[in-house]
């Protein structure tokens, strides 16, 4: 009796021993950490999966055809958060939206983790004006506007529906939601002080320069809005409905990414012009941007969504010029000029 | 639902006590309840839960406590799905009463709400060996049967848990036995506030934190009606409802102030015949699950409300035909399956038809083998054969011995054809093959009792259907072949000591996905190795019992980009039985994650640390 408690006590001591495992390694590893030196120019933005926590940011350095990954999480020993929507880098401050963990993260320009806010729900774009956040749901017809110093909500826009865009420009905030297109003025309580209705739905707002928008709507009519912006000018109709539009400013041309074809639009003063279109390999489009110094697309493949991510980047030409893996459900780039 | 379950709890329990001083003789009737054949060739485990540590226990928990399956939990109160065998979550079945609860919309189970009650038998069959009742279950499948405890005269018993994190639950269990009559009626409830401290390691300085809005309840009742029409037949009515209502956390990553919420509710009914007459047994059973899964998405103020119904007939005949050393066994199945979402454009339905044989020669006293054949037909699909081959040794003194070839493949769920946007009609099937290997052997050594369990396998599945984007719409599309190659060992020793039963069981389950494959692409959620050990004391008082379960890292990507760390689960539990006048006492304790370990098993999910759970249990 003595002796079969013996081989148990041993037996319970080894296996203590045996589940001694690591306690400081908890949750998700990366299995290769990324230790590639990067650019600091082109931010890839990986989403992540919803309510897995992997979202992440990584540089691709165009020089050495190089993407490190993980950024936030190696300069913060911590994950980034659910579902990242979107970056924008404003006064040397970068600004995450987490769509998933309902919050904004605040950072250097080192990504060196700084502040965080809650939002209204599940925030998706953001817009900075006259110190002052400007913050969209993905869900609420709403804008939460919020001070930069204390990050405390300040006020709530109401909207018909929920915004497709925010953004600033000439340091008001232009909001596009529906059919509608709205202007509001921080240096006014953020009052609305303009206001105006397509006849179909808007589909893509993009910044041409400091004193034009240009906007595809639902029937994938181009229109331009150009200063005082107190009417919207159609240039023309696209050949074919597009998915995913980008600007290319230096070259006034618009891409329309349509399946596997990118079509090529010239903007004119008051027309729009096919000009040429070339294919390209990704099979699922998630994120397509632009980098219009170096001429080059970036076009984000989530693939199967349980892998990273693909990115295919195409000269003006369609020419591919270089391929690399990303996090997981990259949605666009933040490439600064 | 839950105080109404408190108050019938405490009442009968009264009335429950009464009856016991003046209930009947304990002496048990035969009953011939009719068993399913099964194949040889494949393994099985039974799992039983012990009444005198648990008022109640979901299969989920039972498993990852007993078993080295790998559950998949979306923390301690969430959706737990599991992997068997290296397949997906969608390749494996429940049955409860010969009925399938599975949902045709998903095409899997979610094992927590799955409450187990002690009476109830659980036999898992591992990979293909379930063939004769349907397809699609690859991995394996579970089938949970109320039990037939004919005694006479009124017996019951009442226990009441209470653990960690708030968690309580109560179990009533009423029986009333005649020479032809049994009922049999179980009620239960649990609730848990699961608000258990974790290490938030999305914080730099990683602080301790309490979980937050994850609240669980779970009600139900499940009742057996049972009476013998004549000495060998009998007829059965089966019922369960059953309702699980709960909060759904987010990940720690997202929004820890914000929850989801689920309420799922389940009524099944089965009522089976069956007849034990010199033609051979005959079975005639119908069942009806209905399903409701109510799912806020608080985040949009969007409800969603899946339902599906699904009725099934199965009409089954063995005969044993002893001069020919020949058993057979044959029989038909039909299923209507209905389902409706927000996200199906109109209703989906799903007929099923099917005929099977099960033949078993016996060639020598040891030597046998056995021959499987289904047949299903269902509209729009052209389905294959599908069966099994098998051959088998059993010697007492040598060991038991089999070889099986099967060949199996799954339907597209309901979600998978009809969801909208990306629901696709033109889906095929997925095809499977396997081929199991397995030896058995008992001996003796000295004063221990050992038995040796093992298994070798491989598989494939070819057309796999998995949800990709096409054109902005997720869509499933049949892409992926895998294939698997594993290794089940068991190790049981036992030895009695003056009172004292001493056992130990050891099993590890390998896995390897792709072997041989040029492509380095993995199977996410899938451990390569997992493993449980227990040691156990017991007497005809006492009981101690340690378990260890251990899990191997796995990738949660099919790059291998990322893993989740290996963990190491200890338990300790230990149960104290006394009889006093005609009551039988039991009082037990867990301590669960003793080593305070932390952990996660989907990512960003904590689970709890060391926590414990008492339970007193009253049996007459």
């Amino acid at each position: 009796m003595v002796k079969g408690w013996k081989i148990i006590s041993l037996l319970c001591l080894l296996c203590l021993g045996f589940c001694s495992c690591d306690r400081d390694i908890i949750g998700p590893q990366a299995s290769n950490p990324s230790q590639i030196s990067d650019s600091r120019r082109v931010l890839i933005i990986n989403e992540g999966n919803f309510q897995r926590g992997n979202a992440s940011i990584g540089y691709y350095n165009p020089q050495t055809n190089s993407y490190a990954g993980e950024h936030y999480q190696r300069q913060n020993a911590s994950p980034m958060g659910d579902v990242l929507e979107s970056v924008y880098y404003e006064n040397d401050k970068f600004y995450a939206v987490l769509n998933g963990s309902n919050r904004v993260l605040i950072c250097d320009s080192s990504w060196q983790f700084e502040a965080s806010f809650a939002a209204l729900g599940a925030p998706r774009f953001m817009a900075l004006a006259a110190d002052k956040i400007y913050l969209s749901d993905l869900f609420k017809s709403e804008i939460g506007v919020y001070s930069t110093t204390t990050l405390s909500l300040e006020k709530v826009i109401n909207l018909k529906q929920a915004a497709l865009a925010v953004k600033e420009w000439q340091g008001k905030v232009i909001v596009a939601a529906g059919k509608e297109l709205e202007i509001y003025d921080p240096l006014q309580a953020d009052s609305l002080v303009y206001q105006l209705s397509l006849d179909m739905a808007i589909k893509s707002i993009m910044k041409n320069g400091r004193s034009q928008m240009v906007l595809v709507d639902n029937q994938d009519q181009v229109f331009l809005w150009r200063e005082p912006l107190d009417s919207l000018e159609l240039l023309g109709e696209l050949n074919e409905e597009g998915e995913k539009y980008v600007l290319d400013y230096k070259e006034q041309e618009l891409y329309s990414l349509s399946g596997s074809e990118i079509l090529v639009y010239s903007l004119g003063l008051d027309s729009l012009q096919y000009k040429r279109q070339f294919s390209h390999v990704a099979n699922n489009v998630y994120g397509f941007s632009c980098d219009s110094i170096n001429g080059e697309f970036y076009i984000m493949d989530p693939e199967a969504f349980v892998a990273p991510s693909a990115i295919y980047i195409y000269d003006r030409f369609g020419q591919l010029k270089d391929q690399f893996r990303a996090g997981f459900i990259s949605n666009g780039a933040l490439i600064r000029d | 639902m839950k105080s109404w379950a408190r108050i019938v709890c405490f009442f009968l329990a009264a009335l429950s006590s009464a009856w016991a001083q003046k209930h009947d003789s304990l002496a048990e009737i035969e009953v011939v309840d009719y068993q399913l054949e099964s194949a040889e060739g494949f393994k099985q485990e039974q799992l039983k839960i012990r009444d005198d540590l648990n008022s109640n226990q979901n299969l989920g928990e039972a498993l990852r406590e007993l078993s080295p399956i790998f559950v998949r939990s979306y923390g301690s109160n969430g959706i737990a799905t599991l992997s068997l065998r290296g397949t997906s979550s969608n390749h494996t079945r429940v049955t409860w009463n010969n009925i399938d609860i599975s949902s045709p919309n998903l095409g899997l189970v979610d094992y927590s709400t799955l409450n187990l009650s002690a009476d109830e038998e659980v036999n898992l069959l591992f990979g293909l060996g379930s063939i004769t009742e349907g397809s699609g279950a690859f991995g394996g499948s579970f089938q949970i049967k109320s039990g037939q405890n004919w005694q006479r005269g009124f017996h019951g018993s009442l226990s009441q848990e209470l653990g960690s994190f708030s968690r309580q639950g109560t179990n009533l269990n009423l029986s009333y036995g005649k020479e032809k009559l049994l009922f049999n009626l179980n009620l239960y409830q649990k609730t848990a506030e699961n608000n258990f401290p974790f290490i938030d390691i999305t914080a730099v300085d990683r602080p301790e934190r309490e979980m937050s809005n994850s609240n669980f309840s779970q009600s139900g009742i499940k009742a057996n009606l049972s009476y013998r029409i004549a000495p060998k037949s009998l007829l059965r009515l089966n019922l369960w409802y059953n309702e699980v209502d709960r909060q759904l956390a987010p990940p720690i990553t997202g929004d820890l102030s914000a929850n989801d919420n689920m309420l799922d509710r389940n009524l099944v009914a089965v009522l089976e015949a069956s007849t034990s007459t010199q033609v051979g047994d005959f079975m005639l059973n119908w069942g009806q699950v209905y399903n409701s899964n109510l799912f806020f998405l608080n985040t949009a103020g969007t409800e969603n409300d899946n339902r599906f119904t699904s009725q099934e007939v199965n009409g089954r005949w063995k005969k044993e035909f002893s001069a020919y050393k020949l058993k057979m066994e044959n029989g038909l199945q039909g299923k209507f399956q209905n389902a409706s979402s927000p996200s199906y454009g109109n209703p989906a339905e799903r007929q099923l038809a099917a005929v099977f044989t099960n033949v078993e020669k016996r060639f020598t006293k040891n030597l046998g083998s056995y021959l499987i054949v289904r047949k299903e037909f269902s509209p729009g699909f052209a389905l294959p054969l599908m069966g099994s081959f098998g051959l088998f040794y059993k010697d007492q003194s040598k060991g038991e011995y089999s070889l099986a070839y099967s060949s199996n493949y799954r339907l597209p769920s309901l979600n998978d054809l009809y969801w909208v946007p990306g629901g696709n009609p033109d889906l095929k099937v997925e095809n499977s093959f396997s081929i199991d290997l397995r030896a058995q052997r008992r001996f003796n050594w000295k004063a221990f009792k050992i038995k040796v369990d093992a298994t070798l396998y491989y598989s494939e599945i070819d057309e796999l259907i998995q949800w990709l984007p096409r054109n902005s719409i997720w869509s499933p599309i049949n892409v992926k072949f895998r294939n698997i190659l594993g290794q089940e060992l068991k190790l049981d020793i036992s030895r009695k000591v003056k009172d004292w039963q001493i056992s130990s069981s050891a099993q590890v389950f390998i896995s390897q996905q792709n072997p041989g494959s040029a492509t380095n692409t993995k199977v996410p959620y899938s451990p390569n190795m997992s493993g449980n050990l227990q040691l156990a004391a017991e007497t005809k008082n006492w009981l101690f019992r340690y378990l260890l379960n251990y899990t191997d890292r796995y990738f949660t990507d099919e790059a291998g980009d990322f893993y989740m760390p290996t963990y190491a689960i200890s338990d300790l539990q230990a149960a104290y039985r006394f009889a006093h006048k005609k009551l039988s006492y039991s009082l037990g304790l867990k301590l669960q994650n003793i080593g305070n370990y932390p952990y996660q098993i989907l990512p960003y999910r904590p689970e709890p640390g060391m926590n414990f759970l008492l339970n007193l249990a009253l049996k007459w």
